[in-house]
């Protein structure tokens, strides 16, 4: 019998690889939106639109590179510290654009 | 790529399949139906049939028209004459309720206001699952993007997914030929339904989304954002002004774009100095969204124009969304294949779960009062669906109002109970075989019978869609048939292994096909 024949279970993936991927993920697609509709550089529609377009794109990347970690913390490590990054710089970028 | 990555890739597409399976069935299936919902709109109002004449008319005419019939609110939208429903729409409302005049656009008769539901109704089911807003239409899009996470892992752990294109082995067992079945459908329909489960998804989640992307720009403020891309809206001045005709507004339209297909037409304050007219409508031989024009109503000046081919690249792709979604762009042609297409995804979803189910069943210990409680529900629900929306077409001909729709959720409610409790799903599908195929049959004949429109009559007559509704329903009237045998031969072959089975180990069970070698 293959590995892949052998019974399911839910889940190999545990609770951290799936929060990292759901939860995650989403932030990140969320926060890529965002970063992108402050920083790129073109007109106001453009920006918007970009952050939409990508939005499923990132989600599900997230989800898959989560799902396949060798466990909750990196799961977490691959999505969480691009998250926080594009959180942050999407904070900083609203605050300046909002202040100026 | 490594083993265990494959082993999870494959159990996140299993489980993602087992726990949206049924959902996504009912979303690819009601949007099959609804890529033909201006055709259904024909077929079901027999008093709005006419033959399509593209003959010019005055739009202005017409208006006038309406307005000594009564629709005399200054907001009313305006829907143009397409090849599927040559009427012209005059609608407008106020306190939540429609006021509708429609028209005959060359000779100006008002037509009964009365039009039956059903497009909308399954249009509806699809976009917004019959739920309030937002809660239908944001769990559409969240089953879009995990569509795109199934084709993803789907796609990553078909090893041979180029060798296998052209599968020829037959099929030994049921499982055998699912499987290729779900291999085969997965990899040819794969652009289509990537596109079509991205494009959902952005849709689904746009009122979700729109907040956070307007934040850098509009502050979070959507209605802000809408504004600017749309145009401001109509401001009320309280001063009664004479308006441009409607023609000439038109004339100058398509002067401006000429290529430019109108399809609606908005007039906002009518009659004020604030008025505005909107002309909306994509640009013929390309794929893209509405285009518009604002115009004043007072001068004919442009306020506003919205252009979806026009900006940056995020913008352009952005205005690909709707019509790569809805098939608006290629004629009956392209609406076909979307139709077909839409049908090996949701035959991709169904075969999905079977799968799933079988190779459960088959695995070492017999399979769960669960598993075949599941099993059961999964093909009540489908199964249900299906004839549901069959029963709408002949109940739709016989019953006003409401009954219709009472009679689609009591019959998908009642088979899907019939199928938990009621006798093994092979023999309950056998008989649904036969009763989509006498409801499929049904719906054309009645439609022949009470309004004298059998097929040939609507060719002749030039009501194309109609003639291809009733069509349609006579192709799937004798498809169904030819499925049915098919079961016949999987229940006698069930009968038998379950009576092996008893034999063999004392356990019984109606969810026993063949395990695979």
């Amino acid at each position: 019998m293959s590995t892949l024949s052998k019974p399911l279970t839910l889940f190999t993936l545990n609770w951290g690889r799936l929060s990292a991927g759901l939860v995650g993920g989403l932030v990140l697609a969320l926060a890529v939106g965002v970063t992108c509709s402050v920083y790129w550089p073109s007109e106001a529609f453009d920006r918007m639109f970009m952050g939409a377009l990508l939005f499923p794109g990132v989600w599900v990347t997230a989800m898959t590179a989560a799902f396949t970690a060798n466990g909750g913390k990196q799961a977490w490590t691959w999505v969480g510290i691009p998250s926080l990054l594009f959180v942050s710089s999407a904070g900083v970028g609203l605050w300046l654009n909002l202040g100026a | 790529m490594q083993q265990r990555t494959r082993k999870i890739l494959y159990e996140t597409h299993a489980w993602a399949g087992l726990l949206l399976g049924v959902f996504l069935f009912v979303i690819c299936f009601s949007g099959s139906v609804a890529t033909f919902i201006g055709e259904l709109a024909a077929w079901e109002t027999p008093h709005l049939r006419r033959r399509w004449n593209p003959a010019p008319y005055s739009l202005e005419a017409r208006y006038q028209d309406a307005r000594a019939a009564g629709l005399t609110e200054a907001n009313v939208f305006i829907t143009l004459p397409s090849p599927a429903q040559p009427t012209l729409m005059f609608a407008s409302f106020s306190n939540g309720r429609a006021h509708e005049v429609r028209l005959d656009p060359h000779s100006g008769a008002i037509l009964p206001a009365e039009h039956g539901h059903l497009s909308e109704f399954l249009g509806h089911l699809h976009t917004d699952l019959h739920l309030p807003y937002p809660l239908g239409r944001f769990a559409i899009g969240l089953a879009g993007v995990f569509l795109l996470l199934l084709l993803l892992t789907g796609f990553l752990i078909h090893r041979k997914r180029f060798t296998e294109l052209w599968l020829t082995r037959t099929p030994k067992t049921r499982r055998m030929w699912l499987t290729d079945s779900h291999k085969l459908l997965g990899t040819w329909g794969l652009p289509f339904t990537v596109t079509l489960a991205f494009t959902g998804a952005i849709l689904g989640l746009l009122g979700f989304l729109g907040p956070f992307m307007a934040l850098a720009t509009f502050n979070g403020d959507v209605d802000a954002a809408t504004a600017a891309f749309s145009g401001p809206p109509a401001q009320r001045r309280e001063q009664p002004a004479a308006m441009v005709s409607l023609d000439d507004l038109r004339a100058q339209i398509q002067t401006a774009a000429p290529d430019m297909v109108l399809q609606y037409v908005s007039l906002r304050e009518y009659g004020d100095a604030g008025a505005q007219v909107e002309f909306n409508g994509p640009i013929a031989n390309t794929i893209t969204y509405q285009n518009a024009f604002v115009l004043s109503g007072v001068d004919g000046r442009e306020l506003h124009r919205v252009d979806w081919l026009s900006g940056g690249i995020w913008r352009q792709l952005f205005g690909l969304v709707t019509p790569l979604h809805f098939a608006s762009f290629g004629g009956a042609a392209l609406k076909w294949l979307y139709f077909l297409l839409g049908l090996c995804a949701t035959a991709l979803c169904a075969t999905g779960t079977m799968i799933w189910v079988e190779k459960r069943a088959t695995q070492k210990r017999a399979p769960s009062k669960a598993l075949q409680r599941y099993a059961r529900f999964a093909m009540g629900c489908c199964g249900g669906l299906v004839s549901a929306t069959l029963i709408l077409f002949p109940t739709h001909l016989l019953a006003d109002g409401q009954v219709p729709f009472l009679v689609f959720w009591f019959t998908w409610l009642g088979i899907t109970l019939l199928a938990m409790w009621g006798p093994p799903p092979r023999v309950l599908a056998k008989h649904l075989c036969w009763l989509n195929s006498l409801l499929a049959l049904t719906a054309p004949c009645l439609n022949g019978l009470l309004t004298g429109h059998f097929p040939w009559v609507s060719y002749r007559h030039g009501f194309y869609s109609v003639a291809a509704v009733d069509l349609t329903l006579f192709t799937i009237a004798l498809l169904f048939p030819a499925c049915a045998p098919r079961f016949k031969e999987a229940i006698a072959r069930s009968n038998q292994e379950s009576a092996s089975a008893a034999t063999n180990s004392g356990v019984a069970t109606t969810l026993s096909p063949p395990a695979e070698t």
